[in-house]
């Protein structure tokens, strides 16, 4: 990242940033946990690693077609992240979390049968190959969050299953931010954050820090890993369909 | 040290001396009435060779005759401006001013723009039994005592200034609040005050109050007899700066820490419904008398984490709508929200107002959801 050593401080500071452009464009009312998890991040950081988390990220979301049941009103998307992450290195492609160990978007909203209470959520979990009895990528984004069952009483038709579990790369709470706008809200809602060359910095910074190490570690299954070094990575952890060998 | 107020009304002793001797009888306080001199160049001559910690002023000194036989031509307020221009000026020393009105006089005759001068705003109605006494004894002490503070404090280095008043770690200080601070350290002391008063003490945020913390807790106060017991285990994380007498508050800073360390077993304190949390401070700290705080009607969750303006109950923030007017927030402190049976019934409206312009549309929504629930039943 244009010859910074990564640190805590530059992680806190895209943090604030991202409160201040969310509040200045009017598309997020409370950007108290932002500030919070800079808080924390500060606090919590070490040389070795950076973490930070946050609870209820308020965001808008725009109706869409398609929504069922038919009458339903989404109201807000909401956005819970604690993680901890290593710091970006170029001598060193590494993993980019060592523990992602909340990543929810919830939608509450309105229904219009029995219950008033609408709810939805996804989460983005990170798990290693040895834990797994049914298989799948180590980063993936499933339907369905944490003890969703607490939240919904009645599930209507749907069955829902932790699976399946699709791959997705790491996020941090920018890229989930940034992920939300883009798939709850309509472009015209959101370009005029979006293209604002502020945000455009600070989301380069996340995935220079996150999605290069990822995908330049799932491209050298093909070009050969060369001098790069890529710690903690294992391919059939992160695309267990590579697990191709005869 | 007993703190002596000036107390300049134009009503006659006789007819304040019970709010006088009610608000002294916890002592600390002791505070002398004076019709206003009537003529303004005695008026200010008099604020300058005065020798009080404090002063009360009534708005409306002119319904009565003054000292002099006349009745003055200038109201508490501009009494206020003179001595805060005088401070300034380095004519007379800086302490406390504390506006006294009733409620008429203040929505009639009182200019906002005069709202800057004074520390504490009193409604004389509000004035009207014991507890209500104590809780303003405490702030005059408080004003007095921490007025006194500021004026002798070594401003030399302002982030050293900065800690020794907040009685806290500089470092542990929230980034832009401490700056912000820094930035008053050279400023007047009524400057100062106001600051910390204004958007520290009576905003809740980097500190917060007896009732967000059993929220945030997941307690029902009324109903734990061991809450305090409670708040003694958490004494160390009470509010130890300037103006403490007057402001009980703990840093929100401290208490997530403490349970990060002591309570939660691994779980954030925020995500963990209010029966957890309870639970888990029962089994820790080893008392029974706790009680969790129950959801308002038509909140969902019991992660309570703010206070609803409408019905001063513990809320989940994705239960609330946000309150209009909360633009100039500094980002340390926390947004305000009304639940949705308040916001839907306008329940205590004259304290909360309206909800945001984003929100309108959801409660439109919600109203109609509702009303078609009452219908169906």
């Amino acid at each position: 990242m244009n010859g910074f050593v990564d640190n805590k401080k530059l992680i806190a500071a895209d943090l604030v940033k991202m409160a201040e452009l969310l509040n200045d464009c009017g598309l997020c009312q409370d950007v108290g946990p932002l500030y919070d998890a800079q808080g924390r991040c500060m606090s919590h950081s070490t040389e070795n690693e950076w973490q930070y988390h946050f609870e209820g990220l308020k965001l808008p979301i725009d109706t869409m077609s398609h929504t069922k049941p038919v009458g339903a009103v989404p109201f807000d998307v909401v956005l819970s992240v604690e993680l901890i992450g290593r710091y970006a290195n170029p001598a060193d492609q590494a993993n980019p979390l060592i523990d992602l160990k909340k990543f929810n978007i919830e939608v509450f909203g309105l229904l219009d049968i029995e219950d008033i209470n609408g709810y939805a959520s996804w989460h983005l979990d990170k798990d290693s190959a040895g834990d797994q009895k049914f298989i799948h990528p180590e980063y993936h984004l499933t339907f369905g969050g944490h003890r969703i069952w607490d939240k919904i009483q009645n599930y209507g038709q749907v069955i829902i299953l932790p699976s399946p579990r699709i791959a997705h790369p790491p996020m941090d709470a920018i890229l989930g931010i940034d992920f939300i706008l883009k798939n709850f809200l309509t472009k015209d809602k959101h370009k005029t954050l979006t293209q604002n060359s502020e945000y455009k910095q600070i989301i380069q910074h996340s995935i220079h820090r996150l999605w290069k190490p990822y995908y330049s570690f799932i491209g050298s299954f093909w070009a050969g890993l060369g001098s790069q070094s890529f710690s903690n990575f294992s391919i059939f952890s992160i695309m267990p369909s590579l697990d191709t060998d005869i | 040290m007993e703190y002596r107020y000036l107390y300049i009304d134009d009503w006659d002793k006789k007819d304040i001396a019970g709010t006088i001797s009610g608000i002294e009888a916890g002592g600390g306080i002791k505070i002398e009435h004076s019709k206003p001199a009537g003529d303004w160049e005695r008026e200010y001559d008099r604020i300058a060779q005065l020798s009080f910690q404090g002063v009360i002023l009534d708005l409306r000194l002119q319904e009565k005759a003054g000292l002099d036989g006349n009745y003055a031509k200038y109201s508490g307020a501009i009494i206020a401006h003179a001595i805060r221009e005088m401070a300034k000026e380095k004519t007379i020393n800086e302490f406390p001013l504390v506006l006294f009105s009733g409620n008429y006089n203040l929505q009639q005759f009182f200019d906002k723009t005069g709202e800057d001068a004074f520390d504490l705003r009193i409604l004389k109605e509000e004035l009207n039994n014991n507890s209500a006494f104590e809780t303003l004894r405490l702030k005059l002490l408080a004003l007095a005592r921490g007025y006194d503070w500021i004026n002798h404090l070594n401003r030399e280095n302002p982030s050293r200034a900065v800690e020794q008043l907040m009685g806290f770690g500089y470092e542990a200080l929230e980034e832009r609040f401490r700056q912000r601070m820094e930035t008053y350290i050279n400023k007047p002391t009524h400057d100062i005050a106001a600051f910390i008063v204004r958007n520290l003490l009576e905003k809740e945020g980097l500190l917060i109050s007896e009732q967000l913390l059993a929220a945030r807790l997941g307690i029902e106060i009324n109903a734990s007899n061991d809450w305090p017991k409670l708040k003694l285990i958490l004494n160390d994380f009470s509010y130890k700066g300037v103006f403490m007498e007057g402001w009980s508050r703990w840093w929100m800073y401290n208490i997530e820490h403490w349970w990060d360390e002591a309570i939660g077993e691994g779980l954030r304190l925020q995500p963990t419904s209010a029966s957890k949390r309870v639970d888990l401070l029962k089994g820790k700290l080893g008392l029974d008398g706790l009680v969790p705080a129950n959801k308002i009607e038509k909140a969902r969750s019991d992660q309570f984490w703010i206070i609803c303006q409408g019905l001063k109950r513990p809320l989940d923030p994705i239960d609330g709508l946000f309150v209009s007017g909360q633009e100039n927030a500094f980002p340390w402190q926390s947004k305000q929200y009304v639940s949705h049976e308040a916001a839907i019934n306008r329940i205590s409206i004259e304290d909360w107002k309206d909800v945001a312009a984003s929100e309108k549309d959801k409660l439109d929504q919600l109203k109609t959801f509702y009303s078609r629930e009452r219908i169906r039943r």
